[in-house]
């Protein structure tokens, strides 16, 4: 099992490598650098990207627990689908409260 | 060296690899290019009169979103299990259990590149354009887990290989008014067959699936304005190979042919010639029968590109959140309800 990460291993390598070699021989487009020194301008709507990062953590958390439920779906059966209609009945509940108060706008 | 692993194996993984860039990845990507400058339907709306800079492509910004992309097609299988001599071959890289699992986790690692680039980048707005990309590329990663989930529970496998395995056969489309009790069968229907893909047992996830891999890798018609050349063009282009390659394995049943399951083909030719000979022929046949399908699924990505104009990011936004989250969640209901009332048909 274990010798299959090898693989992954050699593309990484292949990958890796050729990057370094686009990098080497310049893959320039003509945009340039930004000037030395210059500051970063803040993004114009931080509280709205952060929204979208928490709201992103809330909903993997979600679909990592929706995983294993469906890996061992076919041996729970209904009670196994009840239990997952309980805990996406908070969920939804909370998608249904941000979407009225217009936290989904972008 | 991991215990026992020898050169042999070594050797045997980097010339897969090896064939696996050269064919798939490296082949293909010249083809797209030749697909995108044709005129006509094909050409796609990339008008630039309003692009933000967000980032030269002499950075290393575009490589970090290279490089994932590139390792994402190491669990990607072009060819099914094979018995040679006295051990199992499989057409795959490398095979590992989570596999499914593992493309998601590079997908969610490119998210880094557009931060750099916007960070690097010139321009007031280069920023802003850099994380509403990377919000953009976590949301849809996220939606893509929900939206996938119910080809797992089809399949109950994340492992690449086992999924396209399970598609290797076929079922009868009107079983379920048998299983349900809805009454009897005309005769000339109980042979209705669809190959057990997963666009036939799940069109919904298929559907948000691909939508959701074109908005977690920021395709046409889910893209922002950006630069449309060097290294970004290069990571688009294997980005769109790699969705196909993608799609392919969980959709479209992968490298298996419609309707004529592996033990049949090499028996079939196993009759005509040796049996080391047929499987050979077997494995030519399952590797372009993947091939194929990745170019139409290109094919079908580049229509696309082509044909619908880029929405608004908050457009974007609102697909993902809005629509395709709550469709997945049915989606997922569904698929539970249709499995504990029609049983196990694959």
């Amino acid at each position: 099992m274990l010798a299959e990460y090898l693989g992954v291993l050699i593309i990484l390598a292949i990958a890796l490598a050729l990057a370094a070699g686009l990098l080497a021989t310049g893959g320039s487009d003509g945009f340039g650098q930004s000037p030395g020194g210059q500051q970063p301008p803040r993004p114009r709507s931080a509280p709205a990207l952060l929204l979208a990062a928490l709201l992103f953590l809330v909903l993997d958390v979600a679909v990592v627990f929706v995983y294993p439920w469906a890996a061992s779906f076919r041996t729970l059966g209904m009670p196994g689908l009840v239990a997952l209609c309980a805990f996406c009945l908070p969920l939804g509940v909370a998608i249904a409260y941000l979407w009225r108060r217009g936290a989904l706008e972008w | 060296m991991v215990t026992g692993v020898g050169l042999q194996q070594l050797l045997l993984v980097a010339i897969e690899t090896l064939f696996v860039f050269g064919v798939v990845v490296v082949a293909l990507a010249p083809l797209v290019s030749r697909l995108r400058i044709s005129r006509g339907v094909l050409a796609p709306d990339r008008s630039s009169a309003s692009r933000t800079k967000v980032g030269g492509s002499d950075t290393f910004a575009p490589l970090l979103g290279l490089v994932p992309v590139l390792m994402a097609v190491a669990v990607i299988p072009y060819g099914g299990a094979y018995l040679v001599g006295d051990r199992f071959v499989s057409l795959v890289v490398a095979d590992i259990d989570w596999g499914l699992l593992y493309v998601f986790v590079l997908m969610t690692l490119g998210a880094y590149a557009p931060v750099l680039a916007g960070w690097t980048g010139n321009g007031a707005s280069s920023l802003r354009v850099g994380l509403e990309s990377a919000a953009q590329m976590i949301s849809y990663t996220a939606a893509l887990g929900l939206s996938v989930a119910g080809i797992f529970m089809l399949f109950g496998s994340l492992k690449l290989t086992d999924i396209a395995s399970a598609q290797d056969s076929s079922f009868r489309l009107f079983v379920f008014v048998e299983i349900l009790e809805l009454g009897t069968l005309p005769a000339w229907l109980e042979w209705v067959r669809l190959p057990n893909w997963g666009i036939f047992l799940q069109p919904v996830g298929f559907v948000l699936a691909f939508t959701c891999l074109l908005g977690a890798n920021q395709r046409p018609p889910l893209d922002s304005p950006q630069a449309d050349f060097g290294l970004n063009a290069l990571a688009e282009l294997v980005q769109t190979v790699v969705i196909a390659a993608l799609v392919t394995t969980l959709f479209l049943g992968s490298w298996t042919i419609p309707y004529l399951p592996q033990n049949t083909i090499i028996a079939a030719l196993a009759s005509q010639s040796s049996s080391g000979l047929a499987t050979a022929l077997c494995m030519g046949l399952h590797a372009a029968s993947f091939l194929a399908k990745v170019v139409a699924v290109i094919w079908l990505q580049l229509w696309i590109q082509g044909l619908l104009p880029r929405l608004r990011y908050d457009q974007v936004m609102d697909l993902c959140w809005k629509r395709i989250l709550p469709l997945s969640l049915a989606n997922l209901f569904v698929t539970a309800l249709a499995m504990l009332w029609l049983g196990d048909v694959t």
